[in-house]
């Protein structure tokens, strides 16, 4: 019995002793990640509910993946901030590869999930791969054009309601009421009357977007305006400055941060608007192609699209971040958000 | 030369009287300083110079107009909010210098900016946003900028009220040199409830009582520059001027009940 405790005792202090070790390479912890996937993906045979791709594309994916995160690692012996930025995400990509390695054990090795509807990581990325012009060329520039009439159309509508909201009474009095009754409408439930209003289903999209980016903007703007404290247009004024200057120089610059808040609101208004309305009325765009895969079946491109999806709004909001960072530079270390 | 000239001026927040038959005149060239309590209606006063507000009733008039909107000519340092925050220190006096030498071009005006803010000791912030600098120097870039708007009547309502006593007694030597360098000397009406600094700065003090705020005392500091800190608390003459004024509010504190910030000083 004592000899049993003993030797629980001494496998425990073995196992810790592995934990700590584990903790002292974290710069080899996702190639180890990406490594353990690869001999499970060599060892186990292929459940079959997926059907057979083509290609091996999960294989190429994940040897792409261990060969990128191995130079990264051997860099970081070399580079120090390589090695910074190495320890920095390596538990994130850890996360993430196990996370990938789990769902193909799931899908493509053991048939846990039903094979329609949760396609294995390599069928999603065949049908990136095979869609991948027609999904770039042809859908994204699309809903590209789409969203940008619109967004640019509704962001300085906005924008100048906002700046004759807070500047001018008349147009206040005027517009507030509108802008509260139509504000809050989701955009989305015009497309029964827009569909049939607009010559085209691109214009009637295009003026549906205009519309989720103009409330917010119109609305962050005005109030951004109005919040300017007074203290501001009375130093320009002593300052000499006209009412146009100071407009221009003291009331926008001053509502900015404001305005930028609106413009994210509105730009994720946007995005939910053009999936909606390429799903109900347009007949092109990425929505539009997510929807209709669906209706094939093909949940593989289903996925395809979301992920396309997600990497084009991200960058677009990615951007947005960069902008705000150029335009809002004097506020840098006043107000983090 | 009289420059400045308030005819019997009162100013009323509805029935709230802030100041009641105001009548002072300020020469050219003249540095006064307007010493009462907080709450007093100094702060209106100087807004009314300015033209950011108007008067009840009475007309004031600077260099045989009157005064009906903020101009130039009348240069206003608030004691916060004073600059821009979304302009670098440089473009804040830049668009003073735009409006004093509108025919500079954009790099010309900016070269002056710099100019102004070396007076003022901010010669290596020049490109800094006013949230990177201390309040010591905030103050000074607001002085630099109100300087280069070239206004013969500088307003500066409580500018150094924020600060510490180390950085208030450089900006004080530092604006009194400004002052006295320049030719002609600007105006300059200065407003603090600190008599120390009065005495210190003003060649002549007026005395605000408040509620309804108007002139109790009037008091001419016939005392050479440049004056010693020392002196303002030790010497002789600058004991009485401090008695003088400190009577002026008792006065006032025996004639009437005076609510509870009326005995600041």
């Amino acid at each position: 019995m004592n000899l049993f405790i003993t030797k629980t005792m001494r496998y425990l202090a073995t196992a810790w002793a592995a934990v700590k070790e584990l903790r002292r390479v974290k710069l080899w912890w996702v190639p180890m990640t990406i490594g353990i996937a690869i001999l499970l993906e060599l060892l186990l045979s292929n459940h079959d509910s997926q059907p057979a791709t083509k290609y091996a594309y999960y294989r190429y994916l994940v040897f792409i993946a261990l060969a990128f995160f191995l130079t990264l690692a051997v860099g970081a012996k070399f580079f120090p901030r390589w090695r910074e930025k190495l320890l920095h995400i390596s538990a994130f990509y850890t996360a993430v590869f196990l996370a990938l390695n789990i769902y193909h054990l799931a899908t493509q090795k053991f048939g846990l999930l039903p094979a329609l509807f949760f396609p294995s990581p390599g069928r999603i990325l065949e049908a990136l791969v095979v869609d991948f012009r027609y999904l770039i060329v042809d859908c994204l520039g699309s809903s590209a054009k789409l969203l940008a009439w619109g967004y640019f159309t509704g962001a300085i509508a906005g924008f100048f309601t906002g700046i004759a909201v807070g500047f001018n009474k008349t147009a206040a009095y005027w517009v507030n009421p509108l802008t509260r009754i139509i504000g809050p409408i989701p955009p989305t439930a015009w497309i029964p009357i827009v569909l049939v209003a607009f010559p085209t289903t691109f214009s009637g999209g295009a003026f549906l977007i205009a519309l989720a980016v103009w409330f917010p903007a119109a609305v962050m703007t005005g109030s951004g305006i109005a919040n300017v404290p007074n203290a501001y247009f009375e130093v320009s004024s002593t300052l000499g400055a006209s009412r146009w200057r100071q407009i221009f120089y003291v009331g926008i610059p001053a509502a900015m941060p404001s305005i930028f808040i609106g413009l994210f609101t509105g730009t994720c208004s946007s995005f939910i608007t053009l999936m909606t309305a390429e799903m109900l009325g347009v007949k092109n765009g990425i929505g539009w192609y997510v929807n209709w895969q669906r209706e094939m079946l093909s949940y593989a491109n289903v996925y395809a699209g979301l992920i396309i999806i997600a990497i084009t709004f991200y960058l677009l909001i990615t951007l947005l971040f960069r902008l705000r960072d150029v335009v809002l530079v004097w506020q840098k270390g006043v107000i983090k958000w | 030369m009289t420059t400045l000239r308030l005819a019997d001026i009162t100013f009323a927040y509805g029935d709230r009287v802030i100041l009641e038959h105001l009548s002072l005149t300020v020469a050219d060239g003249e540095f006064l300083v307007v010493l009462g309590a907080s709450g007093g209606g100094k702060t209106t006063l100087l807004r009314l110079i300015a033209g950011l507000a108007a008067p009840t009733t009475g007309q004031i008039f600077f260099a045989d107009e009157e005064v009906r909107a903020p101009s130039p000519q009348r240069g206003i340092v608030f004691q916060d909010y004073a600059l821009f925050p979304w302009y670098s220190l440089r473009d804040n006096v830049a668009l003073a210098v735009a409006k004093s030498e509108p025919r500079l071009s954009r790099r010309e005006r900016r070269e002056r900016a710099a100019e102004y803010l070396r007076a003022v000791g901010l010669g290596d912030a020049a490109a800094k946003y006013p949230h990177e600098l201390s309040g010591g120097m905030r103050q000074r870039g607001a002085l630099a900028r109100t300087l280069a708007l070239g206004s013969p009547l500088l307003l500066l309502d409580e500018p150094f009220g924020a600060l510490d006593p180390h950085n208030r007694a450089r900006l004080q030597n530092l604006l009194l040199e400004i002052w006295r360098a320049a030719t002609p000397r600007r105006t300059v009406i200065f407003v603090t409830h600190d008599i120390d600094e009065a005495l210190l700065l003003g060649d002549r003090i007026i005395a605000l009582g408040s509620n309804p705020g108007r002139i109790i005392g009037e008091i001419k500091i016939d005392a050479p520059r440049p004056r010693s800190r020392e002196d303002i608390i030790t010497a002789e003459n600058f004991r009485s001027y401090r008695a003088a004024i400190q009577a002026c509010y008792c006065r006032r504190d025996d004639d009437e009940a005076v609510d509870g910030d009326g005995g600041g000083i």
